[in-house]
């Protein structure tokens, strides 16, 4: 019996230690005071007159789940949308941008213009006015030495930032005093509007301006509704609502719960543990019809899933120089999309709340309504393949020369509805006479780089299928995907994987970039935009959605495509 | 016993080494890489990638980024994670209580369901008991965890809301011991019901070797008293077996267990070791990993000791190790 108890003895040790392990690692995740600068990450409620009677007036904490952990919130060391989410929802940014594609001063008095004077006639400097009286969450004044810092920390070279485009162009940013920002620019870049989408606070840092590790990117403040009160790896991120926020949050705080899966997260919504589920996809459309306690809330989106074909000769690496042996003829490439018939992806697969795509800007000011397709039209596509050369064979495959018209198709693995989506296209293209062979692998396979002999980047395919889309400022965009110096090459190059070589669509790309003039800039997208249709190696299928959904005690949301979830949660309430 | 450690430990050394080594050359010889996510982003531009390759390190060739990593880890330095610049360190020790808490409630209820079931099912072989207590152990076996554990949330958490779908406590509140138990409940439950079905059927295989040997049959012309005869010479004996077993089993306790975190939300190594993965984060992964490494060594060596204490016709020796 000795024996036995000793067992039992270790057991209940283990229970015990596991325990004092747990509560140990709850402590472990709030890091001790000391190593924080006291007054920069623990912002004091109390800066405000009457907090208490705020928080009486205020809602109980909204609670979100997510499926990602951020890496961090410092929306400048990291591409995860999450990131931006939670950002979004501590910082301002001196412009935001609204549904319908218009820049909202925030930070700013107002969209500098040449107009207002705030943009020279050059293009070269932007004068940003501050408002007045706005506070950082922990009590400090927001000043241009803020604005300035964001761009100094950027450019700090200690610093893994994932994107300088634009920062890099910037000569100065002068201060003359608190609440002007002068910015110069090196060269003009188009998009100068859309940086400073966050400012950091300058004395968020410890006084300097490195910020990789820096525990501030874990329990960040900002100007915006909330901060970060609390970070509980793989559990949560407890938020706070910002005392000195102007508007004033009508909830005391958001929570946001890290789930492992979009399915966990649902799960969670239906269980009543959470009341919003960030970032849901097509497949969930069925799983709230009926359901009186939540809505889906489903609003296109500037992505567009899209065919990529590949013009250059199929190679490890492709040879640009030659043409692909089917689809270097353009009559083959237009079959293929007139052999499509859109609607059956729309209405089937997205249940009807999607839109067929007509063209790669499809949202936005930069893009053009007039822009169609031609439509689904089979038989067109047969006469096509006929004018090519390509007849009928024995199996229904059309033939050439002993060729078969067989493709192969690559995308992302894992993805169901893409996968749908590709057999519905197989379909269609086999009733014309073209064999599509499925081949899907992981993503980082897919968008591997050159020296790892990801098969984009090399040529070495025939149709992919993909989702991509324009920020507001659709320049980076075009000019990653369309413009012939973006073909990738072993020396680096772009995601001009199509390897389209159009002196025009390069001309109206650099057209786009080489002015502010909102109008000839629209021209110019709207060119792109024909033009990359014309090419028939874009082939647009159809707008992916966004999709959110929120229980029924939530009202405020507004859906914006161009901002992240969080971008107006300062108005999110219970009901 | 001494030199005997001391030469077990001392061979520890290449292997973990081997360990990391391997571990390291298989992680970057998979396609993608911690820069991946950045590549498919028009405002990542080439000159951004290079940037960052140079400064995370990744332009170097591996046997000397490898080289990098061991000596820093030689001077106590676990590296930082490259997508949160997070100590490692920090990283695994805010992971590693909670999936202890777990995993180790998990192993006790195990150890209450499967022994008391293995002794009765080898006492009472092939009886009505024995065939149920196999079929559930089959089920345990065969049923995916991961199945059983949505079921379980559907029934326990969206039908009849009785306990919570995921998670390990209520965010936002004080601290409770019943908040905590209700989020456990259902992990560690199905955890152990998983585990059972396996120890039951070691208990049961060990006790019934253990009641066919003579000392059995002479308690019993002693006239010991059935009880006796099961529960102090029987299932003493047949328990040694079970700590090679155990002990191997130890690590999991630390590692924990991807499958039951991911359905749970529970925030453990198992899913830190996934999300670090998928990432392609390598200082994380090699922490985890040399973590695990060096538990499971440890775990070998505490078997092959303890074994020696349960069964002294076991010796160690330094010679036959």
């Amino acid at each position: 019996m000795k024996h036995t108890r000793s067992i039992w003895l270790v057991l209940s040790l283990t229970l015990a230690a596991g325990l004092i392990l747990a509560a140990c690692g709850a402590q472990a995740a709030q890091p001790p005071a000391a190593t924080q600068p006291p007054a920069a990450t623990q912002p004091p409620p109390a800066a405000t007159e009457a907090p208490t009677a705020m928080s009486m007036q205020m809602g109980a904490p909204i609670v979100i789940a997510m499926y990602q952990e951020p890496e961090s919130i410092n929306p400048y060391l990291s591409v995860q949308t999450v990131v931006n989410v939670l950002s979004t929802a501590v910082y301002d940014g001196l412009l935001t941008v609204g549904p319908d594609g218009e820049f909202i001063p925030v930070l700013a008095t107002e969209v500098p213009s040449i107009a207002n004077g705030g943009l020279s006639a050059d293009g070269l400097t932007i004068t940003y006015k501050l408002r007045e009286g706005v506070k950082w969450a922990d009590g400090k004044p927001f000043t241009s030495a803020d604005v300035k810092f964001t761009w100094q920390a950027l450019m700090d070279n200690s610093n893994a930032v994932v994107s300088r485009a634009g920062w890099e162009d910037i000569d100065t940013v002068e201060t003359p005093n608190d609440l002007t920002a002068v910015v110069k620019f090196k060269k003009l870049y188009a998009p100068a509007l859309t940086l400073w989408r966050y400012v950091l606070p300058a004395h968020g840092f410890g006084g300097g301006t490195a910020m990789t590790g820096a525990d501030f990117n874990r329990k960040p403040f900002g100007t915006g509704p909330f901060f970060v009160k609390e970070w509980t790896s793989g559990e949560s991120i407890v938020l706070d609502y910002n005392p000195n926020a102007n508007p004033a949050p009508l909830v005391s705080g958001l929570v946001f719960r890290i789930t492992p899966s979009r399915e966990e997260s649902v799960l969670l919504l239906k269980s009543g543990e959470v009341e919003a589920v960030w970032d849901l996809i097509e497949a969930s459309i069925p799983d709230f019809e009926g359901n009186a306690d939540a809505t889906l809330w489903t609003t296109p989106s500037s992505n567009v899933e899209y065919l990529g074909l590949n013009l250059a000769q199929r190679g490890n690496p492709a040879d640009p120089t030659k043409p692909h042996a089917i689809l270097g003829d353009i009559k083959v490439r237009q079959a293929l999309s007139l052999a499509i018939d859109r609607s059956v992806l729309v209405n089937d697969l997205m249940y009807g709340k999607s839109t067929i795509a007509t063209s790669a800007i499809g949202l936005g000011w930069a893009s053009d309504p007039t822009i169609s397709i031609a439509p689904y039209d089979p038989e067109k596509a047969k006469s096509l393949l006929d004018e090519a050369g390509w007849k009928p064979g024995s199996d229904g495959i059309r033939m050439k020369g002993g060729q078969r018209l067989s493709l192969e198709i690559t995308s992302t693995s894992g993805n169901k509805l893409r996968e749908l989506a590709e057999q519905v296209i197989q379909e269609q293209l086999k009733a014309v006479g073209i064999e599509l062979k499925i081949n899907n692998v992981p993503s980082s396979t897919l968008f591997g780089n050159w020296a790892s002999s990801g098969p984009l980047q090399r040529g070495n395919f025939d149709i992919s299928m993909d989702t991509w889309g324009p920020d507001i400022d659709p320049n980076d965009f075009v000019s990653i995907l369309f413009e012939s110096a973006s073909i990738p090459t072993e020396a680096g190059g772009g995601w001009n994987y199509f390897r389209i070589n159009d002196p025009k669509i390069d001309a109206a790309i650099k057209a786009g970039r080489s002015t502010l003039d909102i109008a000839a800039r629209k021209q110019a997208y709207s060119e792109v935009a024909r033009l990359v249709n014309d090419t028939y190696a874009y082939i647009p299928l159809y707008n992916r959605l966004i999709i959110n959904a929120f229980t029924n005690d939530v009202s405020g949301w507004t859906p914006n495509p161009w901002r992240d979830f969080t971008w107006d949660a300062a108005k999110w309430a219970h009901k | 016993m001494w030199s005997f450690l001391l030469r077990r430990i001392l061979l520890a050394i290449p292997m973990l080494l081997a360990i990391s080594f391997v571990s390291f050359a298989i992680m970057q010889s998979v396609p993608g890489g911690p820069l991946a996510i950045y590549r498919n982003n028009p405002n990542v531009r080439a000159a951004d990638l290079a940037r960052l390759e140079k400064q995370l390190g990744l332009d170097k060739p591996m046997v000397t980024q490898y080289a990098i990593w061991l000596r820093n880890l030689a001077t106590g330095n676990w590296g930082r994670s490259l997508a949160s610049g997070l100590p490692v360190t920090q990283m695994i020790s805010e992971r590693i209580g909670n999936t202890f808490y777990l995993m180790g409630t998990a192993f006790i209820l195990t150890m209450l369901i499967a022994i008391p079931i293995g002794v009765l099912s080898a006492v009472k072989r092939y009886s009505f008991f024995d065939h149920t207590a196999t079929l559930f152990s089959f089920l345990g076996f065969s049923v995916p965890i991961f199945w059983l554990g949505l079921v379980a949330i559907i029934v326990f958490a969206v039908w009849l809301r009785w306990l919570p779908a995921g998670g390990m406590r209520t965010i936002n509140a004080e601290f409770s011991f019943i908040d905590r138990l209700r989020y456990l409940i259902l992990p560690a439950s199905l955890m152990a019901f998983h585990s059972a079905a396996q120890y039951s059927r070691y208990v049961r295989a060990s006790m019934l070797e253990v009641i066919r040997q003579d000392y059995i049959t002479t308690a019993r012309a002693k006239g010991q008293n059935e009880r006796n005869v099961i529960y102090i010479h029987a299932l003493r004996n047949a328990l040694i077996p079970l700590i090679t077993v155990v002990a191997l089993d130890l690590p999991a306790l630390f590692s924990g267990a991807l499958l039951i975190e991911t359905v749970f939300a529970w925030p453990g190594m198992g899913r830190l070791f996934w999300n670090s993965a998928t990432r392609f984060d390598y200082p994380v992964l090699m922490g985890i990993i040399i973590t695990t490494a060096l538990l499971v060594i440890a775990c070998n060596l505490i078997a092959d000791v303890l074994y020696a204490f349960a069964d002294p016709r076991v010796r160690l020796t330094a010679g036959k190790a």
